[in-house]
């Protein structure tokens, strides 16, 4: 076996199994803290996506409403297209027990509003996407043993 | 939305369709001159080309120069990269069991919300908001929440 020594100071800090559907669709489903609500998510690692995606009713029981001076933009998803806005929360990517520490992040995150003539919601999953927080961070995945290993530049 | 002192090439890339044009032209204009609404017009194009970093940069150069506008200090404020801001906290006891408690189960609880802690079920609800009102009644923290579909 050969080992390759990554070119960089990676501080491995956390491991936790991954869920890989969503939805009946395969997926990579991490679990994860917004800010310090009593209910841990189960979010979408989605490298395809720029955007981290807020679920509505997480941003509802947070208490976070759209500011007046919003920064708004339109989600374009398989779920539909959304008008929302970006908004800054603290997500914690979570291990388990002896498998590491929690790391808390600042991040950009989508809030997707209702459609404007149907009204329907966004129904998709909270997504980690690429541009917000994923290339920020140094991650690997074990398909064998479904765990997600996560940690950052130190 | 006034434009007059941004130059015609922004103004051009501005209502193209390519995001290196659109980088280009804001690289070469002298920001200077340019007006708040400028700014928020060059800023709200470069996020909508997922152009965040640069969208950012150029929303701290607006901020300083218009520190009464809210809406560029919100844009400097929320388009910051993403950053650690904190460790040390040990891991969760059983979110590995909770997660493989959701693979397990998945047929199980159909339109329902589940809280799984340590790997069992501990709550159900028709709605997610439901859900966590029942943990916070029960001062539980770190309950696995998802939706069976």
């Amino acid at each position: 076996m050969t080992t390759i020594n990554l070119p960089y100071d990676f501080a491995l800090v956390g491991a936790v199994r991954y869920q890989t559907a969503y939805q009946g669709q395969p997926r990579l489903v991490v679990p994860l803290r917004v800010e310090s609500l009593p209910g841990l998510e189960m979010a979408v690692l989605d490298t395809g996506s720029t955007r981290c995606i807020l679920r509505p009713d997480v941003a509802r029981h947070l208490r976070i409403s759209k500011p007046p001076d919003a920064l708004e933009e339109t989600l374009r998803s398989r779920f539909g297209d959304f008008p929302g806005w970006i908004e800054r929360v603290t997500l914690t990517l979570l291990p388990d027990a002896g498998m590491g520490i929690q790391t808390p992040l600042d991040v950009r995150v989508f809030i997707p509003e209702p459609h404007p003539i149907s009204r329907a919601e966004y129904n998709g999953p909270t997504i980690l996407g690429m541009l917000d927080l994923l290339e920020v961070i140094r991650f690997a995945v074990d398909p064998a043993r479904t765990m997600f290993y996560f940690g950052y530049q130190a | 939305m006034a434009t007059q002192a941004i130059s015609p090439a922004l103004r051009q890339a501005l209502a193209g369709d390519s995001v290196k044009g659109l980088h280009r032209a804001v690289e070469a204009i002298d920001w200077t001159a340019a007006s708040e609404d400028d700014f928020r017009q060059a800023i709200q194009s470069m996020v909508d080309a997922e152009s965040d970093r640069r969208a950012w940069e150029l929303a701290q150069i607006a901020q300083a120069r218009f520190p009464a506008n809210k809406w560029l200090a919100n844009a400097a404020r929320v388009l910051a990269p993403a950053r650690v801001v904190g460790s040390g906290e040990i891991g969760v006891i059983g979110l590995n069991d909770s997660v493989e408690w959701t693979r397990a189960h998945q047929g199980e609880h159909r339109d329902q919300w589940v809280g799984i802690k340590e790997g069992k079920l501990i709550a159900t609800a028709a709605t997610y908001d439901a859900l966590l009102d029942q943990l916070a009644a029960q001062q539980l923290a770190d309950v696995l929440v998802f939706h069976n579909d």
